[in-house]
């Protein structure tokens, strides 16, 4: 009769890739370049506007194709303060959401980078003064909680705000409160209602990341919409993850990628952030899938091996396939 | 990616299951990147090569005027608007005034939109904003399609 020898819990289950530092900080190094030079190429714009001989920063701005789309399609004209550029801009957005979901947030939105930066002065901050550290590391409440959850939604309620009240009045509506019209216009020094959301945006950078991005961005919620129907998105393989959560606590827009198998929210900006925290190679990566099931009744999950497999089917919450949720251990899947 | 070093996962490790409704394949995590940017820059450089890119009134294409269907010249602050839709954000009071709508004349349209007196006629309608609550080119068009 064989007998079966014990395992020593020193042993480990499987050895994978360890993702090296240098990987994870040429990602990260290219981000912050592609962020700077949108940064910098808007400063240049804003530069050149107010020294009245070149476009306003406005014609710039993808969202003013959206906001301008259904004026367009009826009169073929557009808003006023909106120009053709707009809508091309938003058409080529439209097609960075289907081919990598919100990299332009992630990658390339220069109101997005402003925050990151903001909050990563206060993390700075706090890495030096020991009582700011310990309150940033404070964990969230459960009140907190859900209020984020809705909160999350405030930005699909400013989405149709703008759309449909610039589709109505043939007026940009979302103008007189949209803080990147007035961070475009602050060499003019203009006090208005949207410079008082601005104000309340870099207030709330320091303590939330992304706070506008999160809560109100309508181009994120456009975006996050369009990116439904693309195939790409970070996953996750959980018989090489360690559990660690290093992935979630390096998600600005604080998705819970450590229980996630797919990131299909409307909130993933595309960063790679969660990609480039994990210290397993076959953990998180991205892949492309068809967007629709494998079959009825059935799901595709992976082996050791990272091939797939078919399983029962999971429902998946907002941009969360699977995960604790389903109260499903690894071993009964295989 | 070449990964030289190892990372021993512990059974310990209690990581949730992964479980995905799709058929999936990896891909380097850089490529979808390169192709949302790839896709960017070729939708404006083919709006460009096909006339469709402007970012002011004064170019032509979009300020194509309506009723003409001719482009209004860039930079042509002598010429005026011939329909109210003509009327652009670049173009100044004068020009407005000088398009001969009906009715309208320079004291109607300061009035109309409580202009302040100090506030020339060769300025651009699109900073009048700044100076008069409540005008705005479209409000503008608005009022001289009903006179």
């Amino acid at each position: 009769m064989p007998t079966s020898t014990p395992r020593r819990p020193s042993q480990p289950r499987m050895e994978v890739p360890r993702r090296p530092a240098s990987w994870r900080r040429r990602l990260r190094r290219s981000r912050r370049t592609a962020q700077a030079a949108v940064v910098a190429l808007v400063a240049g714009i804003m530069l050149a506007a107010w020294r009245a001989d070149g476009s306003s920063a406005e014609v710039f701005c993808p969202f003013g194709g959206f906001e301008t789309l259904w004026t367009w399609l009826t009169t073929g004209r557009t808003t006023s303060h909106l120009h053709s550029a707009n809508l091309v801009l938003a058409a080529g957005v439209a097609l960075m959401a289907l081919a990598a979901r919100g990299s332009f947030c992630g990658w390339l939105c220069p109101f997005g980078s402003l925050q990151e930066a903001l909050y990563g002065l206060s993390r700075w901050a706090g890495r030096r003064i020991p009582a700011l550290g310990r309150w940033q590391r404070r964990p969230a409440g459960p009140g907190w909680r859900r209020a984020d959850r809705v909160l999350r939604l405030g930005r699909y309620g400013v989405l149709a705000f703008a759309v449909v009240g610039a589709g109505v009045t043939g007026t940009l509506v979302f103008r007189d409160v949209d803080p990147w019209h007035a961070l475009i216009g602050v060499l003019e020094f203009e006090l208005s209602l949207a410079f008082a959301v601005l104000v309340a945006v870099v207030l709330l950078s320091f303590v939330v990341p992304r706070p506008f991005c999160r809560y109100a961005c309508p181009l994120g919620a456009t975006l996050g919409l369009i990116g439904r129907l693309s195939p790409v998105a970070v996953e996750r393989d959980a018989s090489a993850c360690l559990g660690c959560d290093l992935c979630t606590r390096a998600c600005p827009m604080a998705l819970q990628v450590h229980t996630a198998s797919r990131v299909t929210s409307g909130q993933c900006i595309g960063c790679l952030e969660c990609v480039a925290a994990c210290p397993s190679v076959p953990a998180l990566g991205v892949s492309v899938a068809l967007p629709w099931p494998v079959g009825a009744g059935s799901v595709a999950t992976r082996d050791e091996g990272g091939g797939l497999q078919h399983g029962t089917r999971a429902d998946g919450a907002d941009g969360v396939e699977a995960g604790r949720a389903g109260q499903v251990k690894e071993g009964a899947l295989r | 990616m070449s990964a030289t070093a190892t990372l021993r996962i512990p059974r310990s490790a209690d990581p949730a299951p992964t479980r995905t409704r799709l058929r999936t394949r990896r891909v380097p995590a850089a490529a979808p990147l390169a192709l949302s940017l790839l896709l960017l820059v070729a939708a404006v450089g083919a709006a460009q090569l096909a006339g469709f890119w402007s970012t002011s009134g004064r170019a032509p294409g979009v300020a194509a005027s309506s009723s003409t269907g001719e482009p209004v010249t860039e930079k042509d602050t002598s010429s005026v608007p011939v329909s109210p839709e003509d009327v652009k954000g670049w173009m100044t009071l004068d020009q407005v005034v000088r398009a001969g709508f009906p009715g309208v004349t320079e004291a109607s349209l300061r009035a109309q939109f409580a202009i302040p007196a100090d506030v020339a006629l060769a300025t651009p309608l699109k900073d009048l904003e700044a100076v008069a609550p409540g005008f705005d080119v479209t409000a503008l068009r608005e009022w001289l399609a009903s006179r």
